[in-house]
């Protein structure tokens, strides 16, 4: 799908997605520090927070990997 | 009463997803003008777009919901689906049946049968597949919305109605170039949106060590206890599962069922199209990471009480599909919630996607240009494909609302999947290795196939066989003895499915010794011995299929063994 006509690469999307979902989830992580929920079984930890980061970056690696890609004109 | 409640975040994560796929769907429009764009995805495809594509068509939320609820009763035999029943047809495909399809230049799997055979074994497998699509994917929409009804408590006819219009809308503008890309993205959702349940799910436990300790063997183990079907859950025995699963169901999905294999069709290459299901079988077997592990630490924390999976009287657990939903309830906060159930929901769409991209491609191509308008163009083609894309999903709706009045009619559509596939890897391997195969073999040895599974799911479910039959057709006679109890819903299956492919295989070989066959030079390109083989000088090592079909064989080998 990369080199068809000026298409945006696949890895691209993904990034995005991945990036946009990833600040979204990160910051509710933040938000938690100071007022973490007490419903569920993983307050032990603050999985949206670090479990968003590693979609912020991994969504950062492929958005570089996409525009890498990208056609030129 | 829902098992998870949504936060506003959640519902933003949700909405995006909409709205990124219809918008994907619009933007890749003005790319898929082309019959080769809409049907073939402009047959440009790297490894990577492919292989990906190649095993999510495969990874839908049912199989994930249902495959975790089966971790829960049957423990790690259910790794046998993802491993044997998976790994050795895909390196099969793409070793010695990808160079057929792809060298073909065919745009469907009955294209293939055209061209091998006749335009009988072409409409016979056609119109099987188009009915069985429609069909499935009309369950997959009334699970799914059953499946959001109950965890969610979502109202079944907007949830239904929603998703189809989504999935309608990405597939009719964007064509199979929307379903590879929407799988794409599908494939990082559900990693991202599930794995964590998973990780989760053992720091929770104590580690793997916890994980295991205390829980029986028949629940851990692969091999040890299918020496007796009574020792373990599932009631199979290793050859069932060896030859049901791993060789006659396993090789007739993955290696015909055209929903899947139209995605390595899209591949820029030979070379690339035969790396296609080797790299995703890689794909394929870390699965049951997500899978297994969440099935076995929800059977876990069940059992110490932890989690409240639904029991009987008996203190059976009755509703096991609701594993993973309790078990995000249980980990995921806002945010983390909404991600797991955009996984769930890309998961159906995708599912339901795959399915109507390749209903369209069957019958605007296999049915449609074969049988109403030969001298059809390009730009009518793909009109027609946008327009029964539209068509397809309008059906499933029906059909999913068939199902919702007659639930028990979801038990005949999902046979339907055994009865077309399991005879058809029979037919394939006769064609594609013994060119003595006749178009007449194939014919006839195809319906007789397809009535013998048929025949068979009927006897088995109203009981037309004497106990002891139970027994003898799934070489178990030395159990007989347990009558009137008969063997397993899933040793019958795999059974099944044997018999069929079985009869298929040898009526085939019978006619065709009667028959005549095609000659030499019809059959260039279609059959071993025939065609050339892929020249591969010029390929460096590290990219040729042997290698990594031998490295994936390893990893296999390794995981059977370290959970024998």
């Amino acid at each position: 799908m990369e080199n068809q006509r000026q298409m945006i690469p696949v890895w691209f999307w993904v990034g995005l997605m991945l990036l946009v979902y990833g600040i979204l989830i990160t910051g509710a992580g933040l938000l938690y520090i100071s007022s973490p929920p007490q419903n569920y079984a993983a307050k032990w930890t603050n999985p949206n927070l670090w479990w968003g980061g590693v979609m912020l970056i991994v969504g950062i690696i492929f958005l570089y990997i996409g525009r890498k890609k990208r056609p030129s004109n | 009463m829902a098992v998870i409640h949504l936060g506003i975040l959640d519902w933003v994560i949700i909405v995006l997803y909409f709205g990124f796929v219809i918008g994907l769907g619009w933007y890749l429009k003005r790319f898929a003008d082309t019959k080769e764009d809409f049907f073939l995805a402009g047959r440009k495809n790297s490894i990577w777009v492919c292989s990906i594509a190649f095993v999510s068509a495969n990874l839908g939320a049912l199989e994930i919901l249902g495959w975790t609820g089966g971790t829960v009763k049957y423990g790690m035999f259910v790794s046998h689906f993802y491993w044997i029943g998976a790994i050795p047809a895909m390196l099969f495909l793409g070793l010695y049946m990808m160079p057929f399809y792809y060298s073909s230049r065919i745009h469907s799997i009955p294209g293939y049968l055209l061209l091998r055979f006749d335009e009988r074994s072409r409409l016979l497998n056609a119109i099987s597949f188009a009915i069985m699509t429609v069909l499935m994917s009309g369950i997959n929409l009334y699970l799914m919305a059953l499946v959001f009804h109950t965890i969610l408590g979502w109202n079944w006819d907007v949830c239904m109605w929603i998703s189809a219009a989504a999935v309608a809308s990405y597939i009719a503008l964007g064509g199979l170039l929307s379903a590879i890309l929407t799988e794409t993205l599908q494939f990082f959702l559900i990693w991202f949106g599930l794995f964590l349940v998973s990780i989760l799910g053992i720091i929770d436990v104590g580690g793997f060590g916890g994980l295991f300790e205390g829980l029986p063997e028949r629940m851990t183990s692969l091999w040890a206890t299918s020496g007796n079907p009574q020792d373990n859950p599932m009631g199979v025995t290793w050859y069932g599962i060896a030859i049901g699963l791993g060789f006659v169901l396993s090789f007739g999905y993955w290696t015909t069922d055209f929903l899947i294999v139209q995605r390595a069709f899209t591949a820029k290459n030979l070379q690339t199209a035969r790396l296609t299901p080797i790299v995703a079988s890689f794909f394929k077997m870390a699965l049951p990471f997500i899978v297994v592990v969440a099935g076995l630490v929800a059977f876990k924390l069940s059992a110490l009480n932890q989690l409240n999976l639904e029991r009987d009287a008996a203190g059976n657990i009755v509703n096991a599909d609701s594993a993973l939903p309790l078990l995000i309830a249980r980990y995921y906060p806002t945010g983390l919630v909404g991600l797991g159930i955009t996984a769930l929901l890309a998961g159906f769409m995708a599912g339901q996607a795959g399915n109507t991209s390749a209903f369209n491609t069957v019958f605007t191509y296999d049915i449609y240009k074969a049988a109403i308008k030969k001298d059809a163009s390009d730009k009518h083609l793909v009109f027609v494909g946008r327009v029964i894309t539209i068509v397809g999903i309008l059906l499933s709706v029906v059909t999913a609302y068939v199902a919702k009045s007659f639930p028990t009619i979801m038990d005949y559509i999902q046979a339907i999947f055994s009865w077309v596939n399991a005879p058809l890897f029979a037919t394939m391997l006769l064609g594609m290795f013994w060119k003595r195969t006749t178009s007449t073999g194939a014919f006839w040895g195809l319906i007789a196939g397809m009535l013998t599974s048929f025949i068979l799911f009927l006897a088995f479910k109203f009981k037309w066989f004497g106990c002891e039959w139970y027994y003898y057709l799934t070489f178990m006679p030395s159990s007989k003895a347990l009558c009137p109890a008969v063997p397993s819903e899933m040793t019958l299956n795999l059974w099944q499915a044997a018999w069929a492919w079985i009869v298929c295989f040898g009526l085939t070989i019978i006619i065709s010794l009667f028959t005549k066959p095609k000659s030499d030079e019809e059959l260039q390109g279609l059959v071993k011995g025939l065609t050339p083989n892929p020249d591969l000088e010029d390929v460096p090592l590290y990219r040729r299929p042997l290698l990594w079909a031998l490295v994936s064989l390893g990893v296999l080998i390794f995981l059977n063994v370290y959970f024998w």
